[in-house]
Parts: structure tokens; sequence; C-alpha cells
């Protein structure tokens, strides 16, 4: 079944792997592939490369998504692409769902907050998620592409959520407000228990900072009702048949270990794979035929190289029936603009 | 010392590290290599399951894996003495959202365990040389400022202290920052990025490891290569000598591109250049 096919009733496709192995342009090729299909996509991806980010009209300093220009085929859709922006992601996510602005005020008063929330755990993975939730139900596009942010493993991508959902737990809020407690026997042994650990906690940190923590999470704990409601949505929305996840590995035989572990814990959060997209298995000119001998002995290598890569993949693939893989081919020129996006979905259509 | 290796994704920041890592252990240097977070790439390249605590994979050369979670765990249990309160603190699901939900605190707690044999504080730990694996730009450069950051936020008492003496560490003579890059468009532009980024951060040049370069073209190749791959090879060697931008910065090796499958062979041939490096 060729990959065309695999895609053809999907809503929502996820790509998702570490970083390094090309996926933004893999995702952008699929963009252009399934807008050529007469569908009105939207690729969403957070910090494109630059040369990537020109060749998609997002160079720009907007957010909003942006009709790509230049596409063409026999049924002509269109393509549309949008930058997550990493930089201020949590700032928006805190004034779209807080209850009010003295919340958003109090929360980017805070010390800790202002200094450090750009690195929150979590915090651009949650926000990509719920910026295609967003533009899912919205209901402006065919199909929604999710590029995901490179992540040292990709099973970091799944947990996100939940990670996120955590940070605004509300008994962590509690925990930190001293004094005043509610008097059930339960909470008092909980709370004598938890003062221990809060005051070797201050020992240790100082007072300022634990009440500069207390504060970020009694701001934080504002925002929870909204968190779980979205991240209950996502997972919906991820676990739903018309919501496809694509893994783009490169050939290296620790990369694809480690693309099918990340495919089987797919499986544990109820998502469905559908297939692994195999990057720069060969290079464009190993099919050139007649010209491929030379007495070059480093041409000699670079050929034995690609030659046992591409036996490893198709090891890799007898060894694993049940999953559809599709290799491509590596460009002999760097990505340099649209065209070579195009170039790259007509690849994706004959796989 | 402790010497950082990061890059774009892709550009074999692992392989490097590991390379480097052996040669400075055949030199005779009680070495540490140290993976950071989830990844388990050495664990399939020495069939050894590796933990927060360093394993004995050569003569010199232990391996460990790091996270910020295991980090301030130790730390915990290095001040309070008692692990009774320790437990408090991690075996409990509220506890376990702080250590994820408070900002900064894994990264200064990881950033903290790398710098304690300079700071002297912690369990002691007995290696010359730390190689740190670490993460590729973003999350790297996250992971460097948090400590300015965190001092920062809080100036009194003892997280305020710590912060700043891990910045110190971070932006002082001991620690190497080594950008690993490839002759390819993207890997050179995010490399400089990222080399920039250090820079402002702690003050520190960090040097290039010029990966998978390209050996020059003899003229008489020239003419019986196909066109294809004889204009890649030309388009690799203009990029490897416009690299030009890497003049800021000086270049710590240039390592070529080694056509084998096997990440250990890898790891050994670029191990051998390392030390003729350190040898000069």
């Amino acid at each position: 079944m060729s990959l065309l096919s695999r895609l053809e009733n999907a809503k929502v496709i996820v790509s998702a792997g570490t970083g390094g192995v090309g996926k933004t342009t893999v995702s952008a090729a699929l963009g252009v592939l399934m807008a050529r299909q007469g569908k009105k996509v939207l690729v969403l991806t957070i910090d494109p490369a630059k040369r990537l980010a020109q060749a998609l009209g997002l160079d720009g300093p907007t957010f909003e998504p942006k009709q790509v220009e230049g596409i063409d085929g026999a049924k002509v859709g269109t393509l549309y692409a949008s930058m997550i922006d990493a930089e201020t992601i949590f700032d928006k996510f805190v004034d779209k769902f807080a209850p009010n602005a003295n919340v958003v005020n109090q929360l980017k008063k805070n010390r800790l907050y202002q200094q450090l929330v750009t690195a929150l755990t979590g915090s651009q993975e949650f926000t990509s998620m719920d910026r295609l939730l967003t533009e899912y139900e919205e209901g402006n596009y065919d199909l929604i592409i999710l590029d995901t942010p490179p992540t040292q493993n990709a099973v970091d991508f799944l947990r996100a959520p939940q990670r996120i959902v955590q940070l605004f737990d509300e008994r962590i809020t509690k925990w930190f407000i001293r004094g005043g407690e509610k008097s059930s026997f339960i909470s008092k042994i909980v709370s004598r228990g938890t003062h221990t650990a809060l005051a070797a906690l201050e020992k240790i940190t100082g007072a300022e900072f634990i009440s500069e923590l207390s504060d970020f999470f009694e701001q934080m704990s504002f925002l929870q009702a909204s968190v779980k409601e979205r991240s209950r949505r996502v997972e919906g929305l991820l676990q739903k048949k018309e919501t496809l996840f694509l893994v783009v590995a490169s050939a290296d035989q620790e990369k694809l270990r480690e693309a099918k572990r990340f495919g089987e814990s797919l499986k544990d959060y109820q998502f469905h794979l559908e297939g692994m997209i195999l990057n720069r298995v060969y290079p464009e000119w190993f099919h050139q035929g007649k010209e491929m001998t030379s007495p070059s002995k480093f041409f000699g290598e670079v050929k034995d190289f690609y030659r046992s890569q591409m036996k490893a993949v198709e090891k890799f693939k007898s060894e694993n029936p049940k999953l559809a893989i599709f290799s491509l081919m590596e460009s002999d020129q760097p990505m340099n603009g649209l065209k070579d996006i195009v170039k790259l979905s007509r690849e994706l259509e004959e796989i | 010392m402790i010497h950082f290796v990061s890059g774009k994704g892709g550009v074999g920041k692992s392989l490097t590290a590991a390379s480097y890592a052996h040669a400075l252990s055949q030199q005779g240097r009680k070495t540490l290599l140290v993976e950071l977070g989830g990844s388990r790439f050495f664990e399939y390249i020495y069939g050894k399951s590796l933990g927060f605590e360093p394993t004995l994979v050569e003569q010199n050369l232990s391996l460990c894996l790091w996270d910020g979670e295991t980090c301030l765990r130790e730390y915990l249990e290095y001040l309070l003495k008692f692990s009774r309160i320790v437990d408090l603190f991690f075996d409990n699901t509220i506890m376990q959202a702080l250590v994820h939900g408070a900002p900064g605190l894994k990264e200064l707690a990881l950033t903290g365990k790398i710098t304690s044999r300079e700071r002297k504080v912690g369990p002691s730990l007995p290696f010359e040389e730390l190689v740190v694996d670490a993460y590729s730009t973003g999350h790297f450069l996250a992971l460097l400022s948090a400590p300015l950051a965190m001092s920062k936020a809080i100036s009194i008492g003892p997280m305020g202290s710590q912060s700043r003496a891990i910045h110190e560490v971070l932006s002082g003579p001991l620690v190497e920052y080594l950008v690993v890059v490839n002759p390819e468009e993207l890997p050179l532009t995010e490399g400089l990025e990222l080399a920039r980024g250090i820079e402002k951060q702690t003050s520190r040049k960090p040097k290039w490891i010029k990966n998978r370069w390209w050996p020059p073209m003899e003229e008489s190749e020239k003419g019986s290569l196909p066109q294809a791959f004889a204009e890649k090879w030309q388009s690799r060697r203009e990029l490897q000598t416009q690299f030009d931008p890497g003049s800021e910065y000086e270049t710590a090796i240039v390592l070529p591109q080694i056509w084998s499958h096997n990440n250990k062979d890898k790891i050994y041939s670029l191990a051998s250049l390392w030390m003729k490096e350190l040898r000069e």
C-alpha cells in the first residue's frame, strides 16, 4: 500500500521523531503532496531552519497561517503553513486561558516565571498540541500536519501533556500554603509530613525561593481547569481514527532501533502509527546508472557505504513485516526553496 | 576539565563525544562520558546497561546516564543525610509534580551535578575529565542559561549562591565547549548560532569540531566520477572552505566522515585522530 493511499482519509498527521533527520522538510513535503490531491492543508511547525521558513513564506514576523504560493498539480488544493512561536509560547497560553487579567499580571510578575518559563518542561510540546486542537476545532482545513518539536527522546513528546497537567496540580499549591489547613485527620497527617519536607526544602534553597515558588504555583493553579480540559481534548483528538502518526528517522542502526521503540510506545497511548519514513537512505546519484564506476577510492567507499545501508534497511523491513516502512533518497543539492520541497513531495507520491 | 559537546541534531554529537572520551582515557586520564536525558544511544553501542552511577567500560573510561530528577535526589540526600525526608520528596505524586514543574529546578540539578567536583559540593566524583554528550542547540542553551537565570530570580539564600557558583564554573576556565558541525548549510548556520549563544551565556569561546569533512578531490579523479557525485563533493568542499564565520572561533579538530555502519568502529577510528591531535 502506497504512502499516499495510507494518508488519504487523514484529518491530522503528526510527524514525530528525534532532531536532525529532516522531519520539518518531510512534513512540508507531505503538505505539498496532500495539497496537490485537492485538499486544503495546514502545516504547523515549530522553529524551522531559516531556509525552510523562507521557502514556506514564513520568514515574516507573523504566526498566522499563510498560504504557500507556487504549488501546482492536477487537482490543485491549497497549502497553508504556520509557525508556532517558541519564544513566547507559554505567555500566549497564559493570556488565552487565564480567568482574568489579574492572574496574568500576577504570574508574569513572578521572578521564577520571568526568568525560567521558556524552559518549562513540556511547554513547547503542550502548546504545539494545543495549537493543533484549536486549528482542528475551528475546522478551516481538510488536513492539518503537525511537525512536532525536536525532543531528545521521541517519547518525551507523548509525555508532555501529562507533565504539564501535573504542573497545574492544585495539590502542589495546597502543599505550599502554610497555616489555615483544613482540619480533617488525613490532611493533618499529610501536612505534618509535608511540613518536614518543606522545612528541609527551605533549608537547602532559602526562604526567598520557597516564597517565589509558592506564588508561582498559586498563580498557575488558576489555569488548572482549562489546562486539564485542553489536555483531555488533545488526547481525544490524537486517538481519533483520522489522526495518523508518522515516525521520521534516519537509517542509522541506533536511530532505527529508537524509532521502532517510539512506534511501540505510541500503542500504549492508543495512537495510530501509520508508518515509518526513513530519510536519506540512499543518495540521489545512486541510481543514475551507467556512470557508476570510477577508480576513485573515495567514491568506492561512499558507494559501498550506501549499498550496505540499503541492505540494512531491507533487513530491518523484513524483521518488522507489520510496519509500513518507506525509504527516501538524500537529495544531491541542499534544500534551497519551495521547488526542493515540491521535488521531495513527488518522491513521497511514488513510495 | 569539563567538556560539553553540542550541535544541531544529527551531526554526530554522541559519536564525537565518545571518541574524545576514548582518546582522553587512552592518554591515561580518568574519564567519565556522560549521556544526558533519556537517550540510550551508548547502551546499544557498548551492549551494557547504563545508569546514574558510572560503569567502567574500558581502562580509565566510565559511562553514565544523568537526568535532572536523579541528580536532584542525590543532591538532597547529600544535604539532608536522612533518606526518609528525601523519600518524602520523591515518593509522592505532589513532589514528583514539583520536581518536574518548578521552572529551572531540573536544569539546575543537572548543571549542579556536572560542576560538583569543581565546586567541591556533593558526593565525590573520582574523574579527571568529564565529557558531556549534551543536548542539541535549543535545549542545551536552555540548560546553560538556567543557573544564571535562577540567580537573577533568587538572589538571597542557598539557592541564589549555589546558582551563582554553578554559573561561575560554567563560565570559567575549567570548562570547554565544543560545537559539532558538518559541511552542510543547516548544521553550519545552526552551529554558528549555538556558538554565539554559548559565548553570550558564558563569555567562553567555544571551539569547532568539524565533523564529516570530505577530503580534497584529486585532478585525476575528477573526470571519472559520476557527475552528480562530483557536484556534491565540490559543494561540500566549498562549504568547508567557506566556513569562515568559523574563524570567530578556533577549531579543536577536523574529523573525516567515516564510511562505516559500525558505530563502535567509528568511535575507535575517530579516537585515534583525537589522540594525534592531543599529542600535538
